[in-house]
């Protein structure tokens, strides 16, 4: 399911949407403010042979915040994502799984993450998966480091069952459940919630909904709210 | 009753034999094998987003008969196998399947062909996980 496509020469696209954000602080106080961010993906994918393989996200972001009756909005191009994911198979009688080292790069697009973030950001994650008919599991861990920013360290778990699958269409179902960890300087946050990933042949669509249930940080840290994010993706 | 249960008995067998048919057992599941058909089964097919590209793959070998199944391919990833039909009379090029599969990111545990259309011939591999 995250390893498709793995064929040599393989090749793929996704659109992607996603948002969170919540008018409420961490501890559900109202402070008169608010913070919502929207955000469309342009995701790539190629894969030169199934351990080696680049992924290239474009996100494209519209930020509203309010504070005290002061309402900005703020569109523009986000960070631009590359990622080499490295990934060693294992292929049984039945089931398949990897173990994964992804190194990524984030370079802005626009001048005013780059006052944030600083010019340049690294991360890497360690993965692990397997799959086999009716049982999908995938445990992520990852860190960024950035130039102005403190680190972030996050972790990724995917349960998923196959409740329905075609031979003769290569149609189905997966239902996940998914939950993020993520820790940085004095924020963290776990989110937790189901995802759903529908496709026909080549063709996949993935939604998913998360709520934090675990959120701490400053008294007047706004939370992050509903985490929501719906894919169409295409490989070839 | 009798009548029926002579039916359930004997046509699949006289079926088979007429169509030069061969059946196998392969992880719990009968599979019948045409004459002009090769079943390999792949360890590790499992995923179906990644089944569309063994699908490819092999439906772009030549004499692959594309009026059946999916562009000629039947990939089952319940029973970790596919299914190739041939076009009647012209064989595929076995070692260019198994090149094809490897390049698909799987590995091939055994190939049953029926050329004859009377016996069942069986190939394994070694499995080199890289």
């Amino acid at each position: 399911m995250d390893m498709a496509p793995r064929w040599s020469g393989g090749y793929g696209f996704q659109i992607r949407y996603e948002s969170y954000g919540s008018d409420l602080t961490v501890n559900a106080r109202d402070i008169n403010a608010s913070f919502f961010h929207k955000t469309y993906f342009l995701e790539g994918v190629y894969t030169w042979d199934r351990s080696a393989r680049i992924t290239l996200k474009l996100p494209y972001q519209i930020i509203e915040k309010s504070d005290s009756d002061i309402f900005s909005k703020n569109n523009s191009f986000g960070d631009l994502i590359i990622a080499v994911p490295l990934k060693k198979y294992n292929n049984y009688k039945s089931y398949t799984q990897n173990i994964g080292v992804t190194p990524q790069v984030k370079i802005p697009l626009d001048e005013k993450m780059t006052n944030v973030t600083g010019p340049f950001s690294g991360g890497v994650s360690l993965s692990y998966s397997s799959e086999s008919f009716s049982f999908y599991q995938l445990y992520d861990i990852f860190s960024w480091f950035y130039n102005y920013k403190d680190p972030l360290l996050g972790l990724d778990i995917n349960l998923g069952i196959h409740p329905y699958h075609d031979n003769a269409t290569n149609k189905g179902l997966f239902v996940i459940w998914d939950a993020t960890c993520r820790w940085e300087n004095s924020y963290t946050i776990i989110q937790t919630g189901p995802a759903f990933m529908l496709y026909n042949q080549n063709i996949m669509m993935r939604a998913e909904l998360k709520l934090p249930v675990i959120e701490t940080g400053g008294k007047n840290k706004l939370s992050k709210g509903v985490y929501m994010n719906i894919g169409l993706g295409f490989v070839f | 009753m009798i009548k029926n249960s002579i039916y359930k008995l004997f046509l699949p067998v006289v079926l088979l034999v007429f169509i030069n048919a061969q059946i196998i057992e392969l992880n719990n599941k009968k599979v019948t094998i045409l004459k002009d058909e090769v079943v390999i089964e792949v360890r590790g097919l499992v995923c179906s987003f990644c089944a569309v590209g063994l699908q490819g793959g092999l439906s772009s070998l030549h004499n692959v008969d594309k009026e059946k199944y999916n562009n000629g391919v039947l990939v089952d990833i319940e029973h970790h196998f596919a299914v190739i039909a041939e076009i009647s009379g012209k064989d595929i090029n076995i070692d260019e399947a198994l090149t094809m599969i490897t390049k698909s990111g799987y590995e091939v545990f055994t190939v049953y062909t029926n050329r004859s259309g009377e016996k069942v011939e069986v190939r394994n591999f070694e499995v080199n996980n890289n």
